[in-house]
């Protein structure tokens, strides 16, 4: 049996966990439906979410600003008193817990793990605070119900969701053949697109660059999306005090009527506002079904999770899986597992936070506050803010990827002097602090006997090993930075 | 153990110049160490935000909300955005010039593939899988050090390069170093990190604890200001891809431009009087479209501006073939075209930087790239 198989598709074995009999069954299992939450402190609704960004947001820049104009100094005051009431420092910490408490702790890792790998294809860049209120939420709420769908329905649902169509300024976008756009031509403004959303979902989220979309393809795509707008539609005198926090809503004003030419397909709307809010699905629909599509994230899929080079073998296994199954998820990532199960001693660089993930796994480190409850009133305490700390030393906070294509899944891109330092310095902080003082060597051999299946070789070389330095010598090992 | 960086820089820039060149290292030479600090600006930096084309009133017509105002006087053609006052300084004491109407040949619009062409400097994407600075370094023998956590591809090369960001973190024992230096042995990739890891100075063993952009730009300083510390460091800032709320002098746009000025300032005070004997640059994937959207913001475009600052700048000029802004001059009619392969100014700078002839390095790190050599037209040589 090849051990790594479960850190290669999970976080590791946990030391009172047994071997699963039938790895493959083991993981097969975990994709098929929506685990539910391991979590039992608090939680929040992306709604409720929606609702604390929004006052933060409205409060800051309308109100907060304008009071304290002629004096930075109380601004600053009274804008960190409105970021403890909304919970600006707050949310971060706690989603980042619940993540790694369903990794750590829930009964579905595997699930979690293809859950962290559509959060980054659909990433969220660092902006306007999203990664305080929203990310968490929008992964939980949008994008694992999602994952038991079709692609289709998975890019669909991300692509009109708040966070996506925040992100990529969709609501900034008016089609110029829009009556919108009529209305501004009248009183002499010229009203035009937005092209970041449109263009994002052909290279990032679907067909790639390598499906040779022209620049006339993005426009056209982001004809098609416009309307798509978070904005209320009928605005009512009363202002809503939410900025732009508010529901995604498709809005026939603001969208262009076509036709549109997409890869070479070309769309005719007909007449009416159902037909208009239908073709962005019609064109996902065929984006989905395009090979360059099929062939760029079945890739991905085996980067992220068997390795960062893998034949044509392994990709056309799981390109063969999508096209019969017509982008069925459960079945596309069954493959993904089958061929991880088969090639399983390839190696993989593990990313910061899924190495961080098995090691707090395999060693049952206590690494979970005890209370992440919050008074809003005052500065989230230390210990509850940990996790963001750990993060950010190791270089990846998973709600904030600084670009909109994510985090790297390349060896390359993570294996640089600094990283590597960061790994090994967090390993010895925690010696030093005391952290891993219950990792003796009965502990240490339950975890190498688990997890690996070079227990002789790991032993001997741990042997090598002085000064209680074991934990900090098997962690940043090569056979855990690469399974 | 521990390479000491004074023996590692002299042996590995004598190896190369024996071989190389009949040349000797002397004291006199390391006392002018020259230094080259690449800015990258991640997102597409607008070249006509940054230094707008006043001669007509075109940019006023096209982004009447975006415009910015109190412009800084460059010449009767261009003006500086407000808020690159210190590198207005450095125009006026003759340490800055601009290149404009500029780009690698890139006009895809993607940022992905643009950052990968600006950093590997070829032009199909992901083909190249190392950066045009790293390649330039492996030919002239030098060390470089990026600012960052991770290491970008600009510095990726053959050799061994360091990069290095601020922490409160510290290495194991010595006798666990030990024993990771030839664990990692068949693992190249982690070998050369934990070399490179384990032969830092002491200086970049102590951190302070700001990580902002002005302390980076200290720390770079200080190390580029020793003979025998590095003689590249590359910094990376983000976020200039503002298709919304661009704003005009005070927009994002401009807070942006605002950390850049503050890296060329930090660097200037830092560096002392090696500043004299230091080219900083910067480097972009592609301009922004000419009009303003509704967002008040720009889109992805082509041409764009590079600044440069520094004691190796020739004079305050701006260098453009200038193409015109009209609807007529324009790239597929939306975007500032290019009218100058930023290449050939990356090139020159490394040429003058590395005391490297320029054609050897267009050869070795841009192949199959006839390049021009701009060396006497932007540097001192």
């Amino acid at each position: 049996m090849n051990k790594s198989f479960f850190r290669k598709v999970g976080f590791g074995l946990g030391v009172d966990e047994t071997i699963p009999s039938n790895p493959l069954e083991w993981s097969i299992s975990q994709i098929e439906k929506l685990p539910k939450l391991n979590w039992s402190g608090p939680i929040y609704s992306l709604k409720k979410m929606m609702e604390f960004h929004g006052k933060y947001n409205y409060q800051d820049r309308r109100v907060l600003r304008k009071k304290f104009k002629n004096s930075r100094k109380d601004y600053k005051k009274a804008r960190k008193l409105l970021q403890y009431q909304t919970g600006h420092y707050y949310f971060e910490p706690l989603w980042l817990y619940i993540r790694h408490n369903e990794a750590v702790n829930g009964s579905s890792p595997v699930f979690q793990r293809f859950l962290h790998f559509w959060g980054n294809h659909f990433a969220i860049q660092k902006k306007n605070a999203m990664y305080s209120y929203d990310v968490g939420p929008y992964h939980r709420e949008v994008i694992a119900p999602a994952m038991l769908k079709n692609i289709e329905d998975l890019v669909y649902e991300v692509t009109i969701s708040w966070a996506m169509i925040h992100n990529l300024d969709n609501t900034k976008s008016i089609g110029p053949n829009s009556p919108k756009a009529f209305k501004y031509a009248k009183r002499g403004k010229s009203a035009n697109l937005n092209e970041n959303h449109g263009r994002e979902l052909l290279e990032l989220h679907t067909v790639s660059p390598n499906a040779g979309y022209t620049q006339n393809d993005v426009i056209d795509m982001s004809k098609v999306m416009s309307g798509w707008m978070h904005r209320i539609p009928k605005m009512s005198s009363k202002i809503h005090k939410r900025e732009e926090n508010v529901p995604v809503h498709f809005i026939e004003a603001y969208h262009d009527s076509g036709p549109f030419n997409v890869l070479g397909k070309k769309y005719v709307e007909s007449f009416g506002t159902k037909a208009a809010r239908e073709m962005l699905r019609k064109v996902i629909k065929d984006l989905v079904k395009n090979p360059a599509c099929i062939e760029f994230i079945s890739k991905k899929l085996c980067n992220h999770f068997i390795t960062q080079d893998p034949s044509d073998e392994i990709v056309n296994s799981v390109i063969n899986a999508w096209k019969k199954s017509k982008g069925d998820l459960k079945i596309i990532h069954s493959e993904v597992l089958k061929q991880a199960y088969k090639f399983s001693y390839l190696k993989k660089f593990q990313q910061p936070e899924t190495w961080l993930l098995q090691f707090i796994k395999m060693s049952g480190l206590d690494y979970f506050p005890k209370d992440m409850t919050y008074d809003f009133e005052t500065m989230i305490p230390r210990d509850k803010d940990r996790v963001r700390r750990i993060c950010r030393n190791l270089g990846q906070l998973p709600f904030r990827p600084l670009q909109p294509n994510g985090w790297s899944d390349f060896e390359e891109d993570w294996l640089s002097p600094e990283f590597l330092f960061r790994r090994i310095g967090i390993l010895n902080a925690l010696k030093q602090k005391g952290k891993l003082i219950h990792l003796d060597k009965s502990y240490l051999d339950r975890i190498i006997e688990l997890n690996f299946d070079n227990v002789s070789e790991i032993k001997t070389f741990l042997e090598k090993v002085n000064n209680n330095e074991e934990s900090v010598a098997l962690f940043s090992s090569k056979w855990m930075l690469k399974t | 153990m521990k390479i000491n960086r004074r023996q590692f820089t002299l042996g590995s820039t004598t190896l190369l110049l024996s071989g190389m060149l009949p040349l000797k290292v002397n004291s006199s030479m390391l006392d002018n160490k020259k230094n080259l600090v690449v800015i990258m600006l991640r997102g597409a930096m607008d070249g006509l935000t940054s230094v707008p084309y006043i001669h007509d009133n075109t940019l006023e017509k096209v982004r009447p909300d975006i415009v910015v105002k109190k412009l800084l006087d460059l010449n009767s053609d261009f003006s500086l955005h407000p808020k690159l006052s210190g590198f207005h300084k450095l125009w006026k004491s003759n340490e800055a010039s601009i290149v404009h109407a500029t780009n690698i040949p890139y006009t895809g619009r993607s940022h992905f593939d643009g950052q990968n062409l600006m950093e590997s400097g070829g032009t199909i994407p992901y083909k190249l899988k190392t950066g045009w600075l790293g390649r330039g370094i492996d030919v002239a023998g030098l060390e470089g050090l990026s600012l960052s956590l991770p290491m970008p591809l600009l510095l990726r090369g053959k050799a061994n390069q360091d990069n290095f960001f601020p922490s409160k973190l510290s290495m194991p024992t010595r006798n666990l170093v030990d024993i990771l230096k030839h664990h990692y042995d068949d693992e190249p990739l982690l070998k050369k990190s934990f070399d490179k890891l384990i032969s830092r100075p002491i200086s970049m063993t102590k951190s302070p604890n700001n990580k902002n952009l002005k302390t980076l730009a200290r720390i770079a300083g200080s190390e580029l200001k020793k003979n025998d510390g590095p003689r590249v460091a590359v910094f990376e800032v983000f976020g200039f891809d503002t298709h919304a709320a661009q704003g005009g002098a005070d927009g994002e746009h401009g807070q942006k431009l605002k950390q850049v000025d503050y890296t060329f300032d930090v660097l200037k005070k830092t560096l002392g009087n090696s500043f004299k004997n230091t080219l900083v640059i910067t480097l972009t994937e592609f301009g922004r479209t000419l009009v303003q959207n509704n967002g008040y913001g720009t889109e992805h475009g082509y041409g764009t501006s590079i600044l440069l600052g520094g004691g190796l700048v020739k004079k305050s000029q701006v260098y453009a073939d200038w193409p015109g802004i009209k609807n007529k001059n324009l790239f597929e009619g939306r975007d500032l075209n290019s009218t100058l392969d930023a290449r050939s100014v990356y090139c020159s700078a490394m040429s003058v930087c590395f005391d490297t002839d320029f054609q050897l390095l267009n050869r070795e790190v841009f192949p199959d790239e006839k390049l021009n050599d701009l060396t006497e037209i932007l540097f001192k040589v």
